[in-house]
């Protein structure tokens, strides 16, 4: 089971007054944590739901379909009639 | 038990100590009522988030919607759902994550600290350029009264604009909010007039065609939509100064979600009333829709003055807000060792100074550039603006979805399903807002993302970090040897 963002914060506090304390140990320690990490589970904390992964690949599937149909835009005063001075930026 | 016993001072009675101790006591309770007294409340909270997003854009947006007819008017309203939902959004993150930086947080905490450092990044590049685009127009408006020309004296005008917030900002967030509370009614006094009283002038004949351009009404909905896409900029504005709120897990959602319905309502009723005060093809090329509503309801020419004033006094209310956001973005990144560390250093009032000067500094050459240099080159600069506004926006809606569909999540069944549709309408609004940018902003704002990373590299470099921060044995070691 994975360690929540507290617990690993207060295990990284931990670690740093460890180092600061008493150096060698906390090296000798860490020579236990070696090796690459290559994924990191996501703390679990309930029962996983595949039914809420749905939404994800139909909004996906959404903003695909917008980035192929919608026409490009310039952006600039040619198709949008104000210059940005005045309305692209902000309200 | 010695320890305790043994860092009390030698030679004084129980009851002395007693009395010692409860004096530590209520002055911890004096400085944290003094530090909650100092911070803003939800008035002031509301304020800035209004105050940022009505800058002085609004003043001509009837006229730039009139020229797509009444379906304009539908794309608003499309909008203002899309703002709301983004409000929905920021209101959930800052109660569940209520750390300064707003979106450049909650980036961090969903997808690491690179993508925090991006967000920090855009934001940064989107606050100070945008400041020299208020800056501009609001000089302007003072010519309304002042009429004065040449570019020496517009530049001063313009220093005028940036550094006088700037000081507000350097003399400590009480002052900054008051100023925003203040600015912000005032603005809004003649705006609400014009949107309410008009109401009561309007004429069925003066709204003109639904689709004014000839074309498709869809098109005509798109392109008023990309137009209108950007009314509700800052949005984010009090989640970036968490810190600063009090009560921030309650505050910053009711700020969200009060500040943008004030300005939906606003934004949709102002606008309705000035198309149907004023007929369809002199509101098309009006350069001061607001100022024709008031002269076409009670005749003369007063109208003019009062919208310059209130253009004026809402110009300046923004660009006191965007200052902070300027400074209070990268001061989170900093502390987190993300941005230059002298972003995180704070004035005897408590201000990331240095954020403040900076930004300011850099705004005040960009409008040098603006008089001195090429106006499409300023344009252009201000286009890195549009696209860079987006991506906190997009990364903090992700980061959302990210949170409810992980086991992370604290909500279930049909809460789930409101929060999962809220969140899923303000990515599709954030990704709507990248397109309406257009291809001109896109491709020279990613440009400037792009440079964001040699200063990623540079900072993670300066404290001899490779990889994560939290994954770099003896950190805090190496700090304090330094």
């Amino acid at each position: 089971m994975g360690l929540s963002a507290r617990e690993k914060r207060a295990l990284d506090g931990i670690a740093d007054r460890l180092y600061v304390e008493d150096p060698l140990l906390a090296e000798t320690l860490s020579s236990f944590a070696t090796g690459a990490v290559t994924a990191e589970p996501l703390p679990v904390r309930r029962s996983p739901f595949p039914g809420v992964l749905i939404p994800v690949a139909l909004l996906a599937a959404i903003m695909a379909i917008m980035a192929v149909v919608l026409p490009p835009i310039s952006g600039s005063t040619a198709e949008v009639a104000p210059s940005p001075t005045h309305a692209l930026t902000r309200g | 038990m010695g320890d305790s016993f043994g860092d009390r001072p030698r030679g004084r009675t129980a009851a002395e100590n007693a009395a010692a101790e409860e004096a530590v006591i209520r002055d911890r309770a004096a400085e944290e009522i003094a530090e909650e007294h100092g911070k803003l409340g939800l008035p002031a909270a509301i304020s800035l988030i209004v105050g940022n997003i009505v800058g002085t854009g609004v003043f001509l947006l009837p006229a730039s919607l009139a020229a797509y007819g009444t379906v304009s008017l539908l794309a608003m309203a499309l909008v203002s759902v899309g703002a709301i939902a983004l409000a929905v959004v920021f209101g959930r993150l800052g109660a569940r994550l209520p750390a300064g930086g707003g979106p450049y947080a909650y980036a961090k905490d969903a997808f690491g600290e690179f993508s925090g450092f991006w967000n920090a990044w855009s934001f940064w590049l989107t606050a100070w350029i945008g400041n020299a685009a208020i800056a501009v127009v609001w000089v302007n408006y003072v010519n309304y009264f002042l009429r004065w020309e040449s570019p020496a004296a517009q530049i001063a005008l313009a220093l005028v604009a940036l550094w006088i917030p700037a000081l507000i900002n350097l003399s400590g967030v009480r002052n900054i909010g008051a100023f925003a509370v203040v600015t912000t009614v005032l603005k809004f006094i003649p705006l609400l007039f014009v949107a309410v009283v008009g109401l009561f002038f309007m004429r069925g004949a003066n709204f003109g065609p639904f689709v004014a351009t000839g074309g498709s009404w869809i098109a005509a909905l798109s392109t008023a939509g990309a137009l209108a896409l950007f009314i509700y900029s800052g949005v984010e504005s009090v989640t970036i100064v968490a810190e600063r709120v009090r009560d921030p897990a309650r505050n910053i959602g009711r700020a969200s979600v009060y500040g943008v319905l004030i300005c939906a309502a606003m934004y949709m009723l102002s606008t309705v009333a000035i198309f149907g005060t004023v007929p369809h093809e002199a509101l098309a090329n009006s350069t001061a829709p607001f100022a024709d509503a008031i002269n076409g309801m009670f005749g003369g020419s007063v109208g003019g003055g009062i919208m310059a004033a209130c253009a004026i006094v809402s110009g300046i209310g923004a660009i006191n807000g965007w200052t902070m956001l300027v400074a209070e973005m990268p001061m989170a990144a900093a502390r987190d060792g993300l941005f230059p560390s002298v972003f995180a250093a704070r004035s005897r009032r408590g201000v990331p100074w240095f954020g403040i000067v900076a930004g300011t500094a850099l705004t005040s050459l960009v409008v040098f550039y603006n008089y001195l240099g090429s106006e499409g080159g300023f344009d252009r600069i201000l286009l890195i603006a549009t696209f860079t506004t987006v991506i906190p926006y997009f990364f903090s809606a992700c980061a959302q979805l990210f949170w409810l569909v992980t086991g992370a999540r604290r909500v279930e069944g049909v809460r789930l399903g409101r929060d999962l549709t809220v969140t899923a309408v303000a990515i599709l609004f954030a990704f709507w807002m990248t397109y309406g940018a257009g291809t001109q902003a896109i491709f020279v704002g990613f440009l400037m993302l792009l440079v964001g990373i040699p200063v990623y590299i540079w900072t993670k470099a300066k404290r001899g970090e490779y990889g994560p921060a939290d994954e770099v044995p003896g950190r805090s070691t190496m700090e304090e040897e330094k």
